[in-house]
């Protein structure tokens, strides 16, 4: 029912500019806090699906109960994980922080569990990995990588660190010791959504068996000596189809760049 | 380009950069395979591209419930607590700082050593060769910084497990070929080799080796290699 779903169509947000129109329909949003962002605005209805479309900047205090002129909703406005975790560097913004931790506390609860933790464990892992998302996030760079990526490292780190008793050595990107990358890394801002379809077109294009491989190794601890025993296949079979998969992988991910 | 043979698909030591993705590996070779990174910018690419494939996955799997009061308890940790410095929670703040030590040894391993390479405890193997070796706290594994004059060689040795070994500066060469500054040599346990120091500049090499290196298949891992080419 697009009618009714799209009471703000893109060009009606997009038109919302001068401040009399945002302060009447987006009586939340600040105008003077517009920055050249583009995060997705949605606007949920009671019995309605939502809509989202792109608005200038949205600020998390406009996670607000709205009213327009016939229908009563609640007014999201979704940044990207990007976004929100600049928001948290920019600004201690919580409800930035609500949005990423309802997003990715679960997910990282998961990882935990598939690699062995108990439950108490696992959420308490999680809710570290997330506490350095919070105090880390001045240091997040989406050129480096895309949200999700850089939480799953921090939080691959704090299992290490936590449930292995066992320090994770990083080199220091500031170090002047480091050899520098002949050209600078490209920007992923631009690409991050683009980045991920091709991770997710590539995993997809893999047979069963070796996207299970790819998997198995980021969430089984030990290595690949475990996933032999539990398939059966002896490890260095194991070690080569997970070298097969990488390589396909990684050509696919090229086919896209 | 040179950084083709590393990049190329069917490179054993992939598997290396894997673990090192995943957070598999144990520290000791973890130290040694950032370090690597840290001399190799086309690895460090590859790598961000496996963890970029971690990322992919942390989104694709299913949530875990938490429980109720989960949100508020962290509003309580990250309200309680002020920023504190969390960014030298991987290296030690003891790294030395002297110029050949920062020009040869990238982090982690600088920190890890602890003090300049001309004030470490070296102990003589032979003619012209050095060893340090360091502190480990996972005594599956052994882990030297070993120094050869120009033209040393290091006597044909066994070593329980297989051997990985990272050039820091100067380069060796044996059977296989030459390994210069950021090249890893992977030898199995049944492998006769005998690397030779470069004639000019010698070798500074961190060398580890250990019982879960003993990779189960040794054909495979025969002069395994990981060189720029």
């Amino acid at each position: 029912m697009p009618s009714r779903r799209s009471i703000y169509n893109a060009k009606n947000v997009a038109g919302l500019r001068n401040r009399p129109e945002i302060e009447k329909f987006f009586p939340a949003i600040d105008p003077s806090l517009c920055r050249d962002r583009i995060p997705t605005v949605m606007f949920e209805q009671a019995n309605l699906e939502t809509s989202s479309r792109e608005l200038e900047y949205a600020p998390s205090e406009a996670l607000q109960p709205v009213r327009t002129s016939k229908r009563v909703g609640r007014l999201i406005l979704k940044m990207t994980h990007d976004q929100l975790i600049e928001a948290i560097a920019e600004s201690q913004d919580k409800m930035a922080f609500r949005q990423l931790f309802e997003h990715f506390a679960p997910r990282l609860k998961s990882y935990l569990l598939r690699l062995g933790a108990d439950p108490a464990t696992a959420e308490d892992v999680a809710q570290e990995a997330m506490v350095m998302v919070w105090r880390k996030a001045a240091s997040f760079d989406r050129r480096q990588a895309g949200a999700s990526t850089w939480i799953f490292t921090i939080a691959r780190n704090k299992r290490i660190d936590r449930l292995r008793r066992e320090r994770r050595p990083e080199l220091d990107p500031e170090d002047p010791g480091l050899v520098p990358a002949a050209e600078p890394a490209p920007d992923r801002s631009l690409q991050d959504t683009q980045a991920r379809r091709h991770i997710a077109s590539a995993m997809r294009a893999l047979p069963d068996e070796q996207a299970e491989l790819v998997r198995r190794a980021f969430f089984d601890d030990e290595s690949h000596s475990r996933i032999a025993e539990e398939s059966g296949l002896p490890l260095g079979t194991v070690k080569s189809r997970i070298r097969l998969a990488l390589t396909r992988l990684r050509h696919e991910m090229k086919e896209f760049e | 380009m040179a950084k083709a043979k590393a990049n190329a698909g069917n490179m054993p030591g992939e598997e290396l950069l894997l673990d090192y993705a995943s957070g598999a590996l144990p520290e000791p070779v973890s130290v040694l395979v950032a370090t690597m990174l840290a001399l190799r910018p086309d690895l460090r690419k590859t790598v961000s591209e496996m963890e970029a494939v971690g990322g992919y996955l942390l989104e694709e799997i299913e949530p875990a419930a938490l429980s109720d009061d989960a949100f508020d308890a962290i509003l309580e940790r990250i309200e309680s607590s002020d920023m504190p410095d969390e960014t030298s929670a991987n290296n030690d703040n003891s790294a030395p700082s002297d110029a050949a030590t920062v020009a040869a040894v990238p982090e982690p391993l600088r920190s890890y050593l602890g003090r300049p390479l001309s004030k470490l405890a070296w102990r003589k193997r032979g003619p012209g060769i050095e060893e340090y070796r360091l502190p480990v706290s996972d005594k599956r594994f052994e882990m030297s910084v070993l120094r050869l004059g120009p033209s040393r060689s290091v006597p044909t040795h066994s070593h329980e497990g297989s051997e990985l070994t990272l050039v820091l500066d100067g380069a060796f060469s044996d059977a296989a070929g030459r390994y210069a500054r950021g090249d890893l040599a992977v030898n199995g346990e049944e492998d006769q080799h005998a690397p030779m120091a470069d004639p000019e500049d010698g070798c500074l090499c961190l060398a580890i080796t250990g019982g879960p290196l003993r990779f189960s298949n040794p054909l495979i891992q025969l002069y395994d290699r990981m060189t720029r080419g």
